[in-house]
């Protein structure tokens, strides 16, 4: 009876031991599987980025086509893309390598993708659970406990014996993620750019940077995505200028035309500035992606006692998963704006007919200045 | 980038400003079309160095691209040993279990 009375403390101290563990868990069980679902959509999103670029380059073009033909010139008519398969091809590749690193490590965290395994034991847990206190007479010794509470108790403990292992050989690999991650992200913003030099050196050198310090140091010479849209848009603008500047003399029957070149031209410098501020976002997002890959670091840290879990180390997986849900909205807006500018070819149209009909009638104010 | 495409972008940079200053309002259409094909084939060089630029970065990714590889492998290693020991587990748990359900029978 004596032994019997220490079974109630042995199993309370288990469970404790349990609760302890699970508090541990589900915490880096949050931060990586939103990381993982982070990664997953930045990825996305810089994917996206790159083939607006290139949407936004064959507007250029087939305006400046557009303009050259109503002038009556000879325009050169094969399109270039920006990229070539190859470099896309080796964006992808880390993009998709890096979002496979992600689920991996969700996978080992949730242990949801070792399914086989998993769903027998969630089978056995399932049976434990069943249990409940109508099948015991609990008014012993055990009467200060909830059998129920035991039973739940009781079904952690599988996971008791595996986490701290697991975690003390998730450790190393997180680490080494944190160094890879943040070379990918550097890469990234790099290719991500500039639209103009971010410092005074770039006019005869480029700027060193410390790679290994904080991600928000880096300075840029102007290039990148930035600086290609940045010129993309210069180009379609100075398009659009210079058809207001052929329509300025003419008669008043384009004064509706002049207004949509207006428009227009208006139109596509501030969509300059909102693909922009899409593009310096995605750079914030990847620093921020990387800080919170760095918190999950300081989780499993933390778990091996190395060091206790700051509220700001938690907080950064919140701030990247905040800058990411913002960074959707703008990439959504930013794909209407495009959309709605390529939509509006047919005012370039009437510009055209308009003009051609204005030469034909007898109005040649144009080509006589 | 290398200082021979950093001045060659320069000296395209400032020719394409060069024909943008152009008022093109007086100048008839022939010229103007010529003047468009200008800044048409100064802007596909401009976009084509800032591209070379970027494509400098390629072997990189392909780098990295192996390491997120490798990590993902370690991960999948770490899935496995869990898949195992989970296995080893569940035997000592489901004796464990029985001997409380025995335990708490004796109590009942």
């Amino acid at each position: 009876m004596q032994q019997l009375r220490k079974i109630p403390v042995l199993i309370f101290a288990l469970f404790g031991l349990s609760a302890c563990s699970v508090i541990n868990d589900t915490l880096l069980m949050e931060e990586v599987s939103d990381f993982s679902r982070g990664v997953v959509e930045l990825s996305a999103v810089i994917e996206s980025e790159f083939g607006l670029a290139e949407e936004l380059n064959t507007l250029g073009f087939m305006d400046n086509l557009q303009f050259q033909l109503e002038l009556g010139g000879h325009p050169e008519t094969s399109y270039k893309p920006l990229f070539q398969a190859k470099d896309i091809a080796a964006r992808k590749s880390v993009l998709a390598a890096l979002d496979g690193y992600a689920e991996m490590l969700e996978a080992v965290t949730s242990g949801q993708s070792i399914s086989s395994v998993y769903t027998s034991l969630s089978g056995a847990v399932g049976n434990l659970k069943s249990m409940s206190s109508d099948n015991f007479n609990i008014d012993h010794s055990l009467s200060l406990l909830n059998s129920n509470q035991l039973v739940v108790g009781l079904s952690l403990f599988d996971e008791l014996l595996i986490l701290p292992d697991r975690d003390k050989r998730l450790l190393p690999i997180v680490q080494q993620g944190d160094e890879t991650l943040k070379k990918a992200a550097v890469l990234l913003y790099f290719d991500i750019g500039a639209p103009a030099d971010q410092s005074n050196k770039c006019s005869y050198t480029v700027p060193k940077n410390d790679l290994d310090a904080d991600m928000t140091s880096l300075r840029l010479c102007k290039g990148g995505l930035r600086a290609i849209v940045k010129n993309a848009i210069d180009f379609d603008a100075n398009i659009w200028n210079d058809k207001l500047a052929q329509t300025s003399k003419s008669s008043v029957e384009i004064s509706s035309v002049r207004r949509d070149a207006i428009k227009r031209v208006v139109n596509i410098q501030k969509f300059g500035l909102e693909f922009d501020k899409l593009l310096n976002e995605t750079q914030m997002t990847l620093i921020a992606m990387v800080a919170a890959h760095k918190s999950i670091s300081e989780t499993l840290e933390a778990a091996e006692g190395m060091k206790t879990v700051s509220l700001s180390a938690t907080l950064k997986g919140v701030v990247f998963k905040e800058k990411l849900r913002d960074l959707v909205k703008l990439l959504s807006a930013v794909r209407e704006e495009l959309s709605s500018l390529v939509n509006s070819f047919p005012a370039t149209k009437s510009v055209r007919t308009t003009t051609l009909m204005s030469q034909n009638t007898g109005n040649k104010n144009v080509d006589q200045q | 980038m290398s200082t021979s495409n950093e001045a060659a972008l320069k000296k395209l940079q400032d020719a394409l400003n060069a024909l943008n200053s152009q008022s093109v309002s007086d100048l008839p259409s022939s010229q103007l079309a010529n003047l468009e094909k200008g800044k048409a084939a100064l802007y596909a060089e401009i976009q084509a160095l800032q591209v070379m630029q970027m494509d400098e970065r390629d072997a990189d990714y392909t780098t990295l691209t192996t390491e997120f590889k490798n990590a993902k492998s370690e991960l999948m290693n770490l899935s496995n040993w869990i898949a195992e020991r989970k296995q080893r587990d569940q035997a000592i748990f489901s004796i464990l279990s029985k001997g409380v359900s025995l335990a708490l029978s004796l109590l009942a």
